[in-house]
Parts: structure tokens; sequence; C-alpha cells
């Protein structure tokens, strides 16, 4: 096992605030890792800072031993390291094939001239991208409804989309922010399922944020914890499930169930 | 735009429809050498080049605006393209086919250059840093009068001469727009179904989202605003060529809002759109003309009649029909 | 003429059109901060005040305040209902709604043009008589401008401060839903704000009315104007527009005097692209969220 993701006191300042301080952990190839934390721990600023989205304020960020300060997010996801968002994040007016299509732009053999062109090589490739991302479709379950636009499908099919679109680019590594949040139980059973299965295959490693801690519990095989920017404990699901300090940080928040 | 990228289907059926294609255009270039001389009189040949070089226009700034970025300096790319080829022509006596090439080129690299710079910012800011820009451009035009002549204006701009034959008369000049407005069309169109034209609109669709496709969303604007002003340069120079006279009111603010009327008039969705909005507007003061004083309060009024009753533009008429019909 | 009175002179010039931007810069900004609309039609406000005076003060020989309170009540209602009825069900989009004021704009410049012509006609001064302060001379009707449009907008402050309606307009600009949320009426508030705005727009036409001309166009240049205040101060700051409008009109008076008003304007619109490119929010506006 290698590492793939190693961050080293990273920290991020707004002006005066803290919102992540001294913060280290790393992903290894082949695992599942979660991260939580209450409410405005800084998980969501933390994915943002990891992928380029927004600068660190210092500490070490690299991947596969490839620094990842100062690059951008387009040239972070080309290195293997692909995120999804919070919220709902789609190209609502563009067809579910196509959305995942696009999320697999920088692996396309397509070239720019060729496209222009429309030549039989450009064609070839262009079917080659489409059937791997029906493949793609597939597994995650919504290949039924390739042909509809994205911004007409339900909202636990949106979700799954994001996940297609950012597993088309064949990261190493792919975040989710919160992927089963606003699902109901069974949307959100599937969506741990997709997870695991994502991992199983041995296509990524996953580290996720997420607030449901069955499905976190369920799903990861190591687990670090947040709160007020700083790391207050890493180890298995059990470890967690017992960690005093775990609990009092969720304490007067939200329970750990 | 997108349901275009949508099917690209086998093999087969893609080389029937280049050649179909191809058999279009080449029945469009059939039917325009007859135009001029079915016309009743160099007047109307007049408004037809005049809506060829809208066209160009309009296209070229659809390009920019398949980004999702709307540029208020639209018209100060098209001045940029005729005072330079209009200068390099008069004054160092390049050939007007030649400066014509290269102040396009021109154009589209000072547009890079400044694209690089502005197109960091998005929505509004954009619009007001494009506006600022034009503005600019009207007080240089006006200002550096060793180069531009001032308010006076360049006079004696040469007509474009290719292999002998001279494009200046009006008929003539016909030929010589429509080439120039096929090979922007098919070029917007084929660059609307390449690589490009899906990574500006994902760009357009959702600029966060396109990033963590690895798309470079700031490489690729530059390139669309490139692009698009370049091509805009084209027209003005093309433009400068043929009226053989330019003046820094040629290309002000007002153009700039004029070529958005015509991509909202026509619709913004689809490249198509642009043209039919120059085809629909520009000959339309000509024939209000009986209207005096009144043909500029239409053509406003239009412009809020169709953001009011047809969002879509007039590539969405028959949509709209279709849903009233249905209604019924 | 040696240098006290040039400097002095410039100083009031300054502070004539400095004032004058600033009644235009915050109307634009209000209009921006509450609905996230960039009305292009401004300028045609301040147009219209300015058609507005000549006809009442100049011909009709009516009282001045008398014209200026004509001015707000005709362009305030007219705005209202233009926002009621044409912009409001345009407001999908932000590029949606900037065309519209587009359309509306060229609507109403060219009204302008059909009905009263192209050619500039001269208004009497307010005030007449000179101000003379040892060699430092200018005339009664500038300070009249200066004082006239601070009164303005010290009215229009107190409103915002202390009315109902105004802090209400305020809230709206800071937190839409939160406003909402508290049951301030939304939908009320845009039209009274876009008529609001344009009145103010119109008080400053109607001012600058006899220190300028009036014609169809002489909405043109104070709407780019308003445009290059909001940036300084920050889209949707009034506070950053009244000292942007100040300080602009400075920078403009002094550069003329002592750069020409060529390099003045291109200096002007450097620094404005260059404040939009480091600090899009302006020098005092709240970060984009």
């Amino acid at each position: 096992m290698s590492t793939l993701l190693n961050v080293k006191n990273m920290s991020k300042r707004f002006g005066g605030l803290h919102a992540i301080k001294d913060m280290s952990f790393s992903v290894e190839e082949g695992e599942v890792v979660g991260l939580i934390g209450p409410n405005g721990a800084g998980k969501t600023t933390c994915f943002n800072v990891v992928s380029g989205t927004s600068p660190a304020s210092g500490g070490s960020i690299t991947f596969e031993g490839e620094n990842l300060i100062g690059k951008r997010t387009c040239d972070i996801v080309q290195m293997g390291l692909a995120r999804t968002y919070q919220a709902t994040s789609v190209f609502p007016q563009s067809t579910v094939l196509e959305n995942v299509v696009r999320g697999a732009f920088v692996r396309s053999k397509d070239s720019f001239l060729g496209s222009l062109m429309g030549t039989a090589a450009s064609q070839r490739a262009q079917a080659e991208t489409k059937a791997e991302c029906l493949e793609i479709l597939k597994q995650v379950g919504i290949d039924h409804v390739h042909g509809e636009l994205a911004d007409s499908l339900p909202y636990g099919y949106q979700r799954r989309l994001g996940v297609a679109v950012a597993l088309a680019s064949k990261p190493k590594l792919i975040m989710m922010d919160e992927p089963a949040a606003g699902l109901n139980p069974e949307e959100s059973m599937d969506m741990g399922k997709l997870i695991r299965g994502i991992h199983e295959s041995g296509q990524a490693s996953v580290l996720i944020v997420e607030h449901d801690m069955r499905l976190v519990m369920g799903i990861c095989d190591r687990i670090i914890v947040l709160d007020h920017g700083e790391l207050i404990a890493a180890g298995t699901p059990e470890e967690i499930r017992d960690n005093p300090k775990v609990i009092e940080a969720y304490l007067g928040t939200e329970a750990v169930s | 735009m997108t349901i275009l990228n949508e099917n690209a289907p086998d093999a087969e059926n893609v080389g029937r429809s280049v050649w179909f294609r191809i058999a279009l255009i080449a029945v469009a270039c059939a039917v325009a050498a007859f135009i001029p001389g079915l016309l009743p009189n160099l007047f109307y040949v007049h408004i037809v080049n005049l809506t060829l070089l809208s066209g160009i226009f309009a296209l070229s700034l659809w390009v920019i605006y398949s980004v999702g970025q709307l540029s208020l300096c639209h018209a100060a790319f098209a001045g940029l393209g005729a005072y330079i080829s209009a200068i390099i022509s008069m004054r160092l006596n390049i050939p007007p086919a030649l400066s014509l090439v290269l102040s396009t080129l021109a154009t589209a690299a000072l547009a890079a250059a400044l694209g690089a710079v502005i197109l960091r910012l998005r929505g509004v800011y954009f619009v007001l840093v494009t506006f600022l820009f034009g503005q600019m451009f009207t007080l240089l035009a006006l200002n550096w009068a060793g180069m531009t002549n001032g308010a006076n204006g360049l006079i004696g701009i040469k007509a474009v001469t290719l292999f002998g034959i001279s494009f200046g008369p009006r008929p003539m000049f016909f030929y010589l727009a429509f080439a120039m407005f096929l090979m922007v069309l098919v070029f917007v169109w084929a660059l609307n179904r390449s690589t490009f034209g899906r990574a500006f609109n994902s760009i357009e669709q959702n600029i966060n989202l396109a990033e963590t496709c690895g798309i470079d969303t700031a490489r690729y604007q530059v390139i669309a605003f490139a692009i698009g002003s370049g091509i805009a340069g084209l027209g003005g120079a093309l433009m400068a060529h043929y009226i053989r006279f330019i003046s820094p009111d040629t290309f002000t603010f007002h153009n700039s809002v004029a070529y958005i009327t015509m991509l909202v008039v026509g619709g913004r969705s689809l490249f198509w759109g642009a043209v039919l909005g120059a085809a629909f507007l520009t000959p339309l003061p000509e024939f209000l003309r009986d209207f005096e004083g009144l043909q500029h309060i239409i053509y406003g009024a239009i412009m809020i009649v169709v953001l009011r009753v047809m969002p879509g533009g007039l590539i969405s008429l028959p949509r709209t029909l279709a849903r009233i019909g249905g209604a019924k | 003429m040696d240098i006290t009175t040039l400097l002095v002179q410039s100083g009031v010039n300054g502070l004539v059109i400095g004032m004058m931007y600033a009644l235009m810069a915050i109307g634009f900004t209000l209009v921006f901060g509450i609905m996230r609309i960039v009305n292009f039609a401004h300028g045609e406000f301040y147009m219209a005040g300015a058609f507005i005076a000549f006809f009442t003060y100049a011909q009709w020989e009516l009282p001045f305040v008398a014209t200026i309170l004509i001015a707000i009540a005709v362009v305030g209602i007219a705005g209202a209902i233009i926002e009621w009825v044409l912009i409001r069900p345009l407001r999908t989009d932000e590029l949606t709604g900037m065309i519209a004021t587009l359309g509306i704009s060229v609507v109403l410049q060219n009204s302008a043009l059909m009905f009263f012509g192209a050619s500039p006609r001269p208004m009497p001064e307010v005030v007449s008589g000179l101000v003379r302060m040892g060699p430092v001379v200018f005339s009664w009707s500038r300070v009249f401008v200066i004082v006239a449009a601070a009164f303005v907008v010290g009215i229009f402050w107190l409103f915002m401060q202390k009315s109902k309606t105004g802090r209400a307009m305020r809230a709206v600009a800071q937190d839409q839903e939160a406003a909402l949320i508290q049951g301030i009426d939304v939908g009320r508030i845009y039209p009274f704000a876009f008529g609001l705005s344009v009145a103010l727009a119109a008080v400053a036409g109607a001012l600058m009315a006899p220190v300028f001309s009036v014609s169809p166009f002489v909405g043109t240049a104070p709407m780019l104007k308003a445009f290059i205040v909001v940036i300084l101060g920050g889209l949707g700051s009034v506070p950053g527009a009244l000292l942007g409008g100040l300080l602009l009109g400075m920078i403009e008076s002094y550069g003329a005097t002592f750069l020409g008003s060529v390099v003045a304007d291109m200096l002007e619109l450097g620094l404005v692209i260059a404040i939009l490119l480091v600090r899009p929010s302006g020098l005092m506006g709240k970060k984009e969220a």
C-alpha cells in the first residue's frame, strides 16, 4: 500500500479566522477514509483547499508525492484527484450521458482539430468515450435515463450523476462532500453500496465527508475527526465511536448515533 | 447547443450528414451567385451586404457568449480590426486581402492579452469592464489623431482586390462578404461541436463543475474571447474596405448594443440564432424608414417585447407557437 | 491666473461635478444592491430630469423648487411603473435584466430625440452673480448646485436610516432571504427602490441643466461616470457611491486642469479597470458571496 494523499500541517485562514489549524492526515491506496466533525468544523474548507479551489495558508499537500499547493483545480483533477460537491452539481441543460462524457473530457482521445473537422478518428474516440461513460452510468445505476436532461432527474439520481461525472476522469482518489445529504434512508444505503463498490472494485480510494453516521461507520476503513479546524481524533470506526473527545465535540451539537 | 454535441452517431450516418451539409453549402453558394442580379437595385445589394457583416458580428459575439460571458466591447474589437487593416493597408501599402488576415490575427492577439487579464471576472463585473474598455477604445480612436485622424475618420480606404478582381463595387463585395460569412458560419458550427465547444458549453452551464472535470476554464474562456473578438476584427476590417471610410462613430457602445440585440432577438441558445437576429434586425431600419424617428424606438421596443414574449428568441418561435397551439 | 485661484476654482468645479456623480451613482448603486440589476437606462432618467427642468423652469417659469419636486414625482412614478411592467418579468437572470434596461435606454433616448429634436437647449441660471474672495472668483450658481445636491443627499440618507421603508430597503440589499423571512414585502420594495433611484438621477439632471445644456444625449456621460463611480466605491455601496463620486469629481477637475482632459479621461478609465481587476468589490464594497 502506498500513500496517495498526504496532508501535513495544512492551515487555512480567512482574515483573522482560523478555519483549519495544522491539520495532518493521509489517505492510502485502496482505503475509504471518513472525515467527520460537527457543523462548521472545516470539512468542506478542507476539501476546497485540497482540491485547489481555495489556496492554503500554510503546510504541505502532496498527491503521490507531487506537490498540490499552488496548483489549479483542473490540474489536480488531471493528476487523479477528483471531487464531488455538497449540493448537486451537474450540467443541467445536457443529457445524463453528456454530463459523464464531460467528466471524461481530459481523458478523451479526441483532439481539437479532429473534432473540428469531424474526422473518423475523432468519431471513433467519441464513440469509445461514450461506451465507457455508459459503463460508469451502469455502475451508479442510472444508465436507463442516459438520454434525459440532467435537470429533469430526481434529486437522488442527480447525486449519483455527480459521482459518475467524478468517476469519469478515472481518479485514483475521489473526494465526496456529503454524498448522502438530502437522501432518504434507502437511497442513502444505496449510495453506501455504490461507494463500497467503487472501493472494492479497486477503481479508486475514497475520502468522504458525511453526516450520516451509520453510512460513515459502515463503509469507512478509517475515520478522522475535525473540530474547530483541528484534528481531534483518528482511527477505526470502533475507536472513534468510543473516543471521549469525539463524543464531547458532538455533544450539544448532534449525537453520534 | 448541447444537443449538437450529443448525438455523435455511427460513422455511416456521419458520413451521410457531412455530404448532406456540403450539398447544402453548395446549394447556398449557387443561389447566392444570382442574388446581386435578382435584387431590384444597388441599394438592396448594400442592405444584403450589411446584413452579412452583421451576421459575422453577431456570430462572433455568440462565441464569447457561449462561455457565459457578455461582451460590451464587441464593436471596439470590430473597430480595432477595421483601423488596423485600414492603417496598414494605407500606410504600409499592404494589399487589403493580406491586411484583412493580419488585422484579424492582431485583433485576436490583443483580445487574448486583454482576456487573460479580465476574464477572471464574471457576470456584471465582466460586462462592466468590457464596457469601460469599449469607452477607452472610442477615446483612443478620437484622440490619437496621428494614427486615426480623430473624429474625421479615415477616408479613401482601398477596396479588397484578389487575383486582379476588385471587390469594391457592391455586387462584387457581396460575393466576398458571402464567402466570408459562410466561412465564419461553418467555422463556428464546427467549433461548437468540437472539443472546444464542449469545454465552452461546460463553462457556460457550470463553471465550477467544468473545472473539476479537469477543463482549464481560464484558458478556454480566453480562447473563446480571442476567437470571438478576432472574428469581429475580421468583420470590422471587411467593413472598412467596403464602406472605405471609418470613424470612431462606426464602432461605439451603441453598435455593441446592436450586436447584443441581434443575439437576444435571434435567440441566444444556438449559434444560428445570431444569424437569424442579424438577418431580421439589419434590414429592419430600412423598412421602418417611413416612420422617420420612430425606427430606433421600434428597435428598442422589439428587443424588450422579444425578451418578454419569447425569451428564447426567434429560433424558439416554432416551439412557442406549438405550445400556444397545444394549449388551445 | 495664479496657482491658488486655479486650485480653488478647480476644487469648486470638482465639487459640482462630484455631487452630480454622487447623485447619479447613489441611485445606480441602490438598484444594483437591491435588485442585482445594472441599469443601463439610468442616464435617460437624468436626461428626463433635465428636460423637465427646462420646460417647467425655463418655459413655464415655475419656481425652481417646484421644478425639482415635479422632476422627482414624475420620474419617480414613471420609474416605478417601468420596474413593475417591464423589468420585473425579465429579472430571470442578471444578463437578461441588463439587456432589458439597454432596450429601455434606446427607447427613452430616441423618444426624446423624436419629440424634442437633437439640438441642445441652453437654460438660464437659477441664481446669478459671482462670489469674490480675494483673487478667487466663481459663480453663485455653482455653489447653489453643490448645496442643493448636498441637501438632497442628506434627505435621502435620513430616509434610508430613519424611515421604515428605507430600513427595509437596506435589509433587502443586505440579505434578500433574511428580509423575506422578516416579513418585508420585497415585491413592493423593488418598484419603490427603482423609482427612488431614477428620481435621484432626475434631480441630478435638473440641477445640472443650467450648468450644461439640455438635449436627448445629456444622460450618456453621467451614466458612464456613474458606472465608474460605483466601481470605485463598490457595487451596491451607497456611502461608497457618495465618496467615489466626490473623489472622481475632484480627480477629474484637477486632472483636467493640470494634465488635459483627454489624458485625465484615459487615466481615469485605466485606474478603474485596474481597481476592478485587483478589488472587484470596490474600495468600500462588500465581498461578493
